[in-house]
């Protein structure tokens, strides 16, 4: 375990200094510099611009300026914005809350409606019903996720009216609302984005769980289940179903990078006031700490989160805990 | 679905990109007529109306096929090129090195590839079609790396492999002759399904605003300029999705075709 464990960490690290280079080289590979990069920098006269410089560390050796990025990073501190000269941290930090509330969600429902549909479909292979449900999954996994977005928006929000096009709360409501009445706005606008990402990665999981729980299926551990004389649902809700927990960790931690891509296209196709909002505010301002900000944020995130998944499947799985 | 119909769906699609230019009845980036063609619904003078720039989308669509397929057709060579060399050089050096190597590959698929989007995109700006597919190629070859490497591993330690390096056989030769020939498939099917995946990142980026230049046509900046416009305009967003729709799930098709015959032997 403890090797495990020291493998795992410097891989995570290996991560994060590929980010924080990566996040580094973005603001001092910046064609010029990053001061006059930025569009509302333009009109400063040069000598404030030349303060700002030197307040940013930009008059300093490469060297030096990467080991304040490291530093400064560490500590939790990641400059100012060019554009609203706020703490990156700030606008990053507001910002990360709102895409952690979607992806959470998201990844609950795209949990719950794959082991649902996946194990249902695997313990049943002969009914039809969940032979199409499975189906329409991985049909649906096949097609982009902004796309299945696009037409989700376009049935339930525009076709039908039931659901808001966008955005993570009315602003009638949000002001003027009692406090139930904005939850339940709140979570008019998280469904259908919620929605979309949970029939993406739903598919993925519903396709590992089927495959799981079929194989499992003729195991000896379920004949003697059977013999023993539990129900079909007994024999796969506690014993089919707690074998294929690991390897179904083990998909979502594969998943992780491209979940984070693909939560962010769904971000701005709803408008939500996440991380991918902001940052592609910023990239159109060439807001450089702010992306540079959010790079190292999102790699932090990716970076710990597969290593807490890790660390699970070896708590779920005795055989690896031995191994 | 038959087997043939994904083939015959991505070959229509992928000669109308080539043939573009003569196919197209109006210039993709001509705004014909601001004031009169702005959003007209499908007719038979446009047959799949126009845009909020009066642009003719049937034009855009075609000129879009041919940024969409020849940006991730791009990437995905430049990607198999990459991974193959990767994989198949880590399977083939001592084992401490490929090992090296490989975990290196492992770094980088777990790092989101947004983030060199976003980092691209914030120093570079938009994109021109050569460049947008480099950057999509050099995110792209680890999966391909990953598998031509596990194979190459595989296949090094069978017999027949064996008996050729015994018989003097250098590791080069034996790469190309024995081992190369056994990983086409594989490959090809990995191929398909990562143009279907590039297909789709191209148009996200593109649609976020991060791919294609304006006003040049991508299936994705088309359904960005026609979002806003969809309960009044359907086909602004209809039309590229359902592009995307088929062209993706018909190289995914393909790709399944091609992973099965190994399969079965």
């Amino acid at each position: 375990m403890a090797s495990f464990l020291v493998r795992r960490l410097l891989h995570a690290i290996a991560v994060m200094a590929v980010a924080v280079t990566l996040g580094f080289a973005l603001v001092h590979l910046a064609p010029g510099d990053a001061m006059t990069g930025s569009v509302t920098q333009a009109d400063r006269s040069s000598e404030a611009r030349d303060r700002l410089r030197t307040r940013a560390g930009l008059d300093q050796p490469l060297t030096t300026q990467y080991a304040r990025f490291v530093r400064g990073a560490m500590r939790g501190d990641l400059g100012r914005s060019f554009v609203s000269d706020q703490p990156v941290v700030t606008i990053v930090g507001a910002a990360l809350r709102n895409s952690l509330v979607l992806s959470a969600a998201g990844l609950c429902a795209a949990i719950l409606l794959g082991l649902g549909v996946g194990s249902a479909q695997g313990w049943y292979p002969a009914n039809r019903v969940w032979r199409v449900l499975g189906r329409t999954l991985t049909a649906l996994y096949a097609v982009p996720e902004f796309v299945l977005a696009i037409g989700l928006i376009g049935l339930l929000a525009y076709g039908a009216g039931l659901l808001p096009v966008g955005g993570m709360s009315d602003p009638v409501t949000s002001l003027l609302g009692s406090t139930s009445e904005r939850f339940v706005d709140a979570a008019r606008h998280l469904l259908l984005p919620a929605l979309t990402l949970a029939l993406g990665w739903g598919a993925a999981v519903a396709r590992q769980q089927r495959a799981a729980i079929a194989a499992s299926a003729g195991d000896d551990f379920i004949r003697t289940a059977r013999a023993k004389g539990r129900s079909e649902r007994a024999a796969l809700v506690s014993h089919a179903l707690p074998a294929t927990i690991a390897p179904v960790i083990a998909i979502i931690g594969l998943m992780l990078p491209a979940m984070v891509g693909g939560s962010f296209i769904i971000e701005v196709v709803f408008a939500w006031p996440g991380l991918a909002v902001a940052v592609v505010h910023a990239v159109a301002q060439r807001d450089v700490p702010v992306v540079s900000g959010a790079i190292l944020v999102i790699a932090l995130l990716v970076a710990s989160s597969s290593l807490l998944i890790d660390v699970l499947i070896r708590a779920a799985d005795p055989r690896q805990r031995a191994a | 679905m038959t087997r043939r119909a994904p083939i015959v769906l991505v070959v229509l699609i992928a000669a109308s990109a080539l043939l573009a230019p003569w196919l197209a009845p109006h210039d993709p980036a001509a705004q014909l007529d601001i004031s009169l063609l702005k959003n007209v619904a499908p007719s038979w003078s446009h047959w799949l109306g126009t845009d909020p720039y009066s642009r003719d989308v049937l034009s855009r669509a075609i000129f879009g096929a041919r940024t969409s397929l020849s940006v991730a057709a791009l990437a995905t060579t430049l990607a198999l090129i990459v991974g193959c060399t990767w994989g198949a050089a880590a399977a083939s050096i001592n084992a401490r090195l490929g090992d090296g190597l490989m975990s290196m590959v492992d770094v980088l698929r777990s790092t989101p590839r947004v983030l060199l989007f976003l980092a691209v995109a914030v120093l570079l700006g938009p994109l021109g079609t050569v460049s947008l597919a480099l950057v999509l190629g050099v995110t792209a070859w680890t999966g391909v790396s990953r598998l031509v490497f596990v194979l190459v591993r595989e296949i090094n330690t069978k017999p027949f492999v064996e008996a050729a390096r015994a018989m003097g056989a250098s590791r080069w030769l034996c790469l190309r002759r024995h081992v190369l020939p056994q990983l086409l498939d594989p490959i090809a099917a990995s191929g398909a399904l990562l143009l279907a995946d590039l297909l789709a990142v191209e148009a996200g980026l593109s649609f976020i605003g991060l791919g294609v230049r304006p006003p040049q046509a991508s299936w994705g900046s088309m359904l960005q300029d026609g979002l806003p416009y969809m309960r009044s305009a359907w086909w602004l967003t209809a039309v590229p999705s359902l592009l995307l729709i088929v062209t993706v799930l018909s190289a995914a098709a393909i790709a399944d075709g091609l992973e099965r015959p190994r399969s079965r032997g």
